[in-house]
């Protein structure tokens, strides 16, 4: 495989598309009331990868095996990797780890054939969560959301009002990850701000994430 | 609207697939074809009514194609295969054809 630069973002320039929204300012003490509760997961580290990728590489590179059941999610050394197509995925780090990330696939999966992009500044994640984030996603999604279509660990994707998704669900309560294109983001998280009012929207603090760290490299024989 | 089955995403609903036009269209060789060979393969096309075999994509998911066979009449979807799979064998007067 040809070894190609990463281009990463000047981290003093880097601003949320959402920036403008001032969600941190808006961040609501008690959520428990609220139908539906929003919030940006901004710049996680996110890796498009395909080809015909060898997984167990992918897993020593990285800590993470890539989901070979369509529309399902694995995750592994706090990487998510996100099934997007029969030989296409999407690895979704913490943020500032695309550069790691990114570096560890190209050398995880050196002489292979194998696209890796880091789409990084491309997307942002709305999480939406709350008793009506079911209700609510329906309004504008074609998806069959019912939970026996459609629990934790399925990803899939389609567009919420004409926009663009990638759509995960972390957990059964429901907690999806919408993945939006930025151009998009801010349309779609005033059309979910709109959408919930009548159950009442609250902004939620940030979800934390966990460092990626790179998985101890096995040594060659020669080397042992 | 229909409810589109992907071979791999399973239903979907139309709105997230683009159809690709009538499926198995062979191309000729472009340097052993008459003018009017190369003519037919890029321009002329079956507008049948009752069972068409077409591409689709599915766009908004997993960007593949597939094919798809389809009533004109009725819109209903008799089978679903692969891209590189032969048309399967299907009783056109199911599908409405004349």
């Amino acid at each position: 495989m040809k070894k190609g630069s990463v281009c990463v973002a000047e981290s003093y320039l880097r601003q949320s598309p959402l920036a403008q929204r001032a969600l941190d300012t808006r961040v609501a003490d008690d959520t428990s009331a609220a139908g539906l509760v929003l919030s940006e997961r901004r710049f996680l580290a996110q890796i498009n990868l395909c080809g015909r990728i060898d997984s167990a590489a992918v897993k020593a590179a990285v800590g993470v095996e890539l989901p070979t059941k369509p529309n399902t999610v694995t995750e592994g050394n706090n990487i998510a990797a996100l099934w997007l197509g029969p030989a296409e995925w999407l690895l979704v780090g913490p943020s500032d780890a695309e550069k790691a990330i990114y570096d560890a696939l190209v050398e995880g999966l050196d002489g292979k054939s194998a696209g890796i992009v880091d789409v990084t500044e491309g997307r942002t994640v709305i999480r939406v969560a709350g008793p009506m984030a079911r209700d609510v996603l329906s309004m504008g999604c074609p998806l069959d959301l019912h939970p026996r279509v459609f629990g934790a660990g399925r990803c899939a994707q389609s567009f919420i009002v004409r926009s663009t998704v990638i759509l995960h669900q972390v957990d059964d309560a429901p907690v999806y990850d919408i993945y939006v294109e930025r151009s998009q983001s801010d349309y779609l998280f005033h059309w979910f701000e709109t959408s919930g009012a009548p159950y009442g929207v609250a902004i939620a603090e940030e979800p934390a994430t966990n460092a990626w760290r790179r998985p101890p490299r096995r040594k060659k024989d020669d080397e042992a | 609207m229909l409810l589109i089955e992907c071979p791999h995403c399973g239903p979907r609903e139309q709105t997230e697939f683009t159809c690709g036009g009538e499926g198995h269209i062979v191309r000729p060789d472009p340097d052993t074809a008459t003018d009017a060979e190369w003519g037919h393969y890029l321009f002329m096309r079956k507008n049948p009514k009752g069972l068409h075999f077409e591409r689709w994509f599915h766009a908004h998911g997993c960007r593949q194609w597939f094919h798809a066979a389809r009533s004109t009449v009725t819109h209903e979807i008799f089978a679903i295969y692969g891209i590189d799979e032969p048309p399967p064998a299907i009783d056109p007067s199911k599908a409405g054809s004349q």
